[in-house]
C-alpha cells in the first residue's frame, strides 16, 4: 500500500495549564477515509487536544501538519480556513438566526452580498444529501437538542472539511440518533475525508474506528487497529492501575422496603420549553431505600419531569409530596434544604458557578455554616476529589476550566455528599468514564441502602437495570411501564421505549 | 507571515495589581502628553502638578468616599447585578443624614446623633437599592435603567427640600439648609478637607467586605450567583434572597457614604447634583479597575482620588488652565487604564502564520 500523506499529524503536542501538563507529548495522525478515535478516561487531555487543533488553544510545543505541512492555528476561523471542522458536545449556535443563516455564516466564499436564496438552496441540499430531518427555515432557538447537533453537523459539512472533528458528540444524542450519525460518519470516511473522534466510551471506539488512540493523563498509552483489540485491553489502556473488573450490583430484596413512601408524585402536568405538553399527568411514589429508574428516549418529558420535582419548573396540575408533605409550591432552594438533592443535565449550566473555585462550588452546600475557612473549603473539595478522582489542578482552579466529566463529578460529589434524603439524578454517569460511571452507580445504590428514595433517569438501558428496584419507561410525556427490575430485561424495555 | 494574537489567561491578585498600577503611571503619562500638546503647557509642568496632587492629603478625603462606595459595587458587581444607582443612593442617604441632625432632638447630641444619622442614611440608600431589585427580579425590569432613573429622582428630592420645606432661615435666599448642629460634625482634620472617623471605616469596610465575600456563605453564594443562580439553589441558598442581598449591601454602603459627606464636608443639604458631585459615577470606575477584588479598592480608590485632587490643584495653580482640560486629562487617563484592565486578561502572543 501507498503511504498516504495524512489529511492532519500532530507531533510531539504539549499543552500545559497552571499545574498540570493537559497534554504531554501527544503525536498521532489521520489519514485520508480514516476515522480515528481519541479515547480516555475523563480529564485525559482529549478535549485539549480537539481545541488545539480548532485553534481555541494554542499549544505549548509540538508540530501540527496539515497534508504535509506545518501550520499555525490561531482561531477556529484559521481552522475553518485550513478545512478543519469541529462539533462539539455543546452547540455553538446563534439561537436568534434560522438554520440556514447559520450554516451560511460559516460560509467564508459565500460573501455578505450574496442572496440568501441561494443560501437556502445550499442548505436544503446539504440536509437531502444527508437525509436529515431539519427544516432550514426555523430559527435555531426552536430546534431541539438533537436537532441543533445536526446543524452544527451541517455547518461542519457545508465547508466541505478534510478533517471533521466530533468531541464527545454523541453524549446527549438518543440511540436512534446515533445510529443515523454513524451512518453518516461512514459515507463522509468513503468521500476520503478523515474524522478525528473523541469519546470516553469504548463501546462507540470499537463499532466506529478504524484506530483508536487511547489518552491518559496527557499522554498517548497506545495506538490500536481495527480488529486487535477488545475492550478489555482498551479498559487496561485507558485506566491503568485504576482498572478493576467490578462485581455486580447487589440490590436489596423488594419485600423489605417499608410501606411508607418519601417521594410522591401525583398527576404532574409540566409544559416544555415552548409551551408543548411535555409531561403528561405522571403518577408515581418511590418508598425509603428504594431505586426507581426511568428509562426512555431523551425528549419525551423526562428533563421536565425532574425540573418540576427539583422546583426549577412549575407544573400546571399535579402534586409532588416529599414525606407527605406537598412540596409543589416550594422554590428549589427549600427543597434542597429538606433534603432533596438534584443532578441536572447540563452541569455547566445548572449544576455549578463556573467562575468560582472547585473549594468554593463544594463549600457552597454547606449549610448551616455561615462562616467557611479556607481550611474547610479544601477539606470538603479534597474529600470530593479522592471520592470521585476528579482530574483537577488544584482546589482553586475555576470550575468552568475543567473537562465536562470532571465538572459533572463536581455536580455529583456535591449533591451527594449533603446525605440527602430524595435523590433525583439526571443522567447522572452519561459524561463519564467507565471507571468513574461505574464509582457513581455504587455510591447511589449505597445512599438508597442507607435509605434515601432515589429517581433515576437514564438513557442507558442497562444502568437503568441494574441500579433500579423498579424501571419505568416513559414515552411522550407518559410512564408506559412500570416493572420490578427482576420481572424485566433490557430487550423489553427496549421495544417498548421505540413504541 | 507574523500574526499578533489575544489569549484569555488567569490572572492572580498580585499580578493584577502590579499589572494594573503600571497601566495606571502609563496613562497618566499619556494623558500628560496629549494635554500638554493640546495646552501648550509644559509637560514637567504638568508632571509636577500629578506628583503633587497625589502627595496631597486632601485625596483621603476623596479616597474615603471612593472607597466605601466603591467596596459595595464590588458586591453587587460579583454577582453580575448592574447598580449604577450609587448616585441616588448617596443622595438620599445626605438627606437621612440631614434630617436626623437638623430635625430631631439627636442633632444636638455628639456621638449618638451621628451614629443613628448615619444608620438612617444607609437604610434610606438601602430602600433606594431595594426598590430597584425589586422591580428587577419581580417585573424584569432592568436593573441599569431603573437604578439611572432613580438618580435622577433623588436629585430631584433633594432639590424639592432645600428650595423648599427644608430651605434654611439664614441663607441669603441659596438653595440650603441651614448649617447641622456642630454636635453632628464629623471633624476635619485641621488644614486638610478629610476626617478620621471616615477614613477609618472606610479601612475597616476594607477587611470586612472582604471577609464577608472570601469566607462567608453568603459571599460566596453572591459570586457564585453572578455565574449561575441555579447552583446557589441547588446549594440550598435561596437565589432571590442572595441577589437581594448583593444589591442592598451596595446600597447601603453608598447612602453610608453620602450621609458621611453630609456630617464631614457639607454639613448642610444643597442641591442634589452638588451633594453626589458624580462621587457615585466615578465609583463605578473605581470597582471597576479593582477588578472586583474588595482588597484591590484602596489602591483604585487612591489612583482615582488623586486625579480627582489634580482637577482642582489645575484649577487653582499658578498656570492658567481651564477645567476642561483638567477633566479631559481625567477622562484620558481613566478611559487607557479601563482599557488596559480588560486587556490585562488577555496574554499577547505573536504566531506565525
Amino acid at each position: 500500500m501507498v503511504e498516504e500523506i495524512p489529511v492532519v499529524s500532530v507531533e510531539n503536542l504539549t499543552k500545559r495549564f497552571p499545574g498540570v501538563a493537559a497534554l504531554d507529548g501527544v503525536s498521532l495522525e489521520v489519514r485520508p477515509g480514516e476515522i480515528h478515535a481519541v479515547l480516555g478516561e475523563n480529564g485525559a487531555g482529549k478535549s485539549t487536544l480537539a481545541k488545539i487543533l480548532y485553534g481555541i488553544y494554542s499549544p505549548d510545543g509540538g508540530r501540527i501538519l496539515i497534508e504535509g505541512h506545518e501550520v499555525s492555528i490561531a482561531s477556529p476561523r484559521d481552522a475553518m480556513k485550513l478545512g478543519i471542522a469541529m462539533v462539539s458536545q455543546r452547540p455553538q449556535l446563534v439561537e436568534e438566526l434560522n438554520v440556514a443563516e447559520n450554516i451560511a455564516l460559516s460560509l467564508e466564499e459565500i460573501g455578505i452580498l450574496t442572496s440568501m436564496k441561494r443560501v437556502y438552496e445550499y442548505s436544503h441540499k446539504l440536509v437531502e444529501r444527508f437525509g436529515l430531518d431539519v427544516d432550514v427555515t426555523k430559527p435555531v432557538w426552536m430546534l431541539s437538542y438533537t436537532q441543533k447537533q445536526m446543524v452544527e453537523l451541517l455547518r461542519a459539512l457545508a465547508i466541505e472539511a478534510k478533517l471533521l472533528i466530533l468531541d464527545e458528540v454523541t453524549t446527549y444524542l438518543p440511540k436512534i440518533v446515533k445510529k443515523k450519525l454513524y451512518g453518516i460518519l461512514k459515507s463522509l470516511k468513503f468521500e476520503g475525508r478523515g474524522i478525528l473522534f473523541i469519546t470516553h466510551k469504548i463501546g462507540e471506539a470499537l463499532d466506529l474506528a478504524d484506530r483508536i488512540t487511547v489518552l491518559r493523563r496527557g499522554k498517548v498509552v497506545a495506538t490500536f487497529t481495527r480488529g486487535s483489540v477488545d475492550g478489555d485491553a482498551l479498559r487496561k489502556a485507558m485506566f491503568g492501575e485504576r482498572y478493576a473488573p467490578q462485581n455486580e450490583i447487589v440490590k436489596k430484596a423488594p419485600q423489605r422496603f417499608e410501606e411508607k413512601s418519601v417521594l410522591n408524585v401525583e398527576g404532574l402536568v409540566v409544559l416544555g420549553d415552548h409551551g408543548e405538553l411535555a409531561v403528561n399527568s405522571v403518577s408515581f411514589n418511590i418508598r425509603r431505600g428504594e431505586v426507581l429508574s426511568i428509562a426512555g428516549i431523551a425528549g419525551n418529558g423526562q428533563r421536565e419531569l425532574v425540573e418540576a420535582i427539583a422546583g426549577f419548573r412549575k407544573p400546571v396540575k399535579g402534586r409532588v409530596l416529599f414525606e407527605g408533605v406537598d412540596i409543589s409550591r416550594e422554590p428549589p432552594f427549600k427543597r434542597a434544604l429538606m433534603g432533596l438533592a438534584f443532578i441536572p443535565e447540563d452541569p455547566f449550566k445548572q449544576g455549578v458557578a463556573v467562575d468560582l473555585s472547585l473549594a468554593e462550588n463544594m463549600a457552597l452546600k454547606l449549610v448551616g455554616k455561615m462562616f467557611i475557612t479556607f481550611e474547610e473549603s479544601v477539606e470538603v473539595a479534597r474529600k470530593a476529589i479522592d471520592t470521585l478522582s476528579i482530574a483537577a489542578p488544584s482546589v482553586r482552579t475555576p470550575v468552568g476550566t475543567l473537562s465536562g466529566g470532571n465538572v459533572q463529578k463536581v455536580v455529583v460529589a456535591r449533591e451527594l455528599m449533603a446525605q440527602p434524603r430524595v435523590l433525583v439524578a439526571y443522567n447522572p454517569t452519561r459524561m463519564l468514564d467507565e471507571a468513574s460511571a461505574s464509582k457513581v452507580r455504587r455510591m447511589i445504590r449505597s445512599l438508597a441502602d442507607k435509605g434515601a428514595a432515589v429517581l433515576l433517569i437514564s438513557e442507558d438501558v442497562e444502568e437503568a437495570v441494574e441500579l433500579g428496584d423498579r424501571v419505568a419507561v416513559m414515552s411522550r410525556g407518559q410512564i408506559v411501564g412500570l416493572f420490578s427490575a427482576g420481572s424485566v430485561n433490557v430487550e423489553m424495555l427496549e421495544k417498548l421505549m421505540a413504541e | 507571515m507574523l500574526r499578533v494574537v489575544l489569549v484569555r489567561r488567569e490572572l492572580g491578585r498580585r499580578t493584577y495589581a502590579v499589572l494594573m498600577g503600571s497601566s495606571a503611571v502609563l496613562s497618566i503619562l499619556v494623558s500628560i502628553v496629549v494635554v500638554a500638546l493640546a495646552s501648550s503647557m509644559p509637560p514637567q509642568t504638568l508632571l509636577f502638578k500629578v506628583g503633587e496632587s497625589y502627595a496631597n492629603l486632601n485625596t483621603l478625603r476623596y479616597f474615603s468616599t471612593l472607597t466605601i462606595i466603591g467596596l459595595g459595587l464590588t458586591v453587587a458587581y460579583s454577582a453580575k447585578l448592574w447598580n449604577i444607582g450609587a448616585e441616588g443612593q448617596l443622595v438620599v442617604g445626605a438627606i437621612g443624614a440631614t434630617a436626623v441632625a437638623l430635625f430631631t432632638p439627636l442633632g444636638h447630641i455628639p456621638v449618638l446623633g451621628i451614629v443613628v444619622g448615619l444608620i438612617l442614611a444607609s437604610l434610606l440608600g438601602l430602600l433606594w437599592g431595594l426598590a430597584a431589585i425589586l422591580l428587577k427580579l419581580k417585573l424584569g425590569l432592568n436593573e441599569v435603567l431603573v437604578t439611572l432613573l432613580l438618580n435622577y429622582i433623588a436629585y430631584y428630592t433633594a432639590d424639592y427640600l432645600v428650595y423648599g420645606p427644608w430651605r434654611g432661615i439664614y441663607v441669603h435666599g441659596y438653595p440650603e439648609t441651614d448649617l447641622i448642629p456642630q454636635e453632628s460634625w464629623l471633624l476635619r482634620v485641621y488644614g486638610y478637607s478629610f476626617s478620621y472617623p471616615v477614613l477609618l471605616t472606610a479601612l475597616i469596610l476594607v477587611v470586612l467586605v472582604y471577609m464577608v465575600m472570601k469566607f462567608t456563605r453568603l459571599g460566596i453564594a453572591i459570586r457564585a450567583y453572578g455565574s449561575n443562580p441555579r447552583a446557589v439553589e441547588l446549594s440550598g441558598i435561596s437565589s432571590f434572597r442572595t441577589a437581594v442581598a448583593a444589591f442592598v449591601i451596595s446600597a447601603a454602603l453608598a447612602g453610608l457614604a453620602g450621609g458621611f459627606e453630609l456630617f464631614a464636608v457639607h454639613r448642610k443639604l444643597v442641591p442634589g447634583y452638588k451633594i453626589g458631585a458624580g462621587l457615585g459615577y466615578i465609583s463605578i470606575i473605581v470597582a471597576w479597575l479593582s477588578g472586583l477584588n474588595p482588597l484591590l479598592v484602596p489602591l483604585s480608590a487612591y489612583y482615582v482620588s488623586g486625579l480627582m485632587v489634580f482637577r482642582y490643584v489645575l484649577q487653582i495653580g499658578t498656570v492658567n488652565i481651564g477645567d476642561a482640560f483638567a477633566q479631559f486629562f481625567i477622562g484620558i487617563a481613566l478611559l487607557s487604564t479601563l482599557a488596559t484592565s480588560s486587556l490585562a486578561r488577555y496574554k499577547i502572543k505573536v504566531v506565525r502564520s
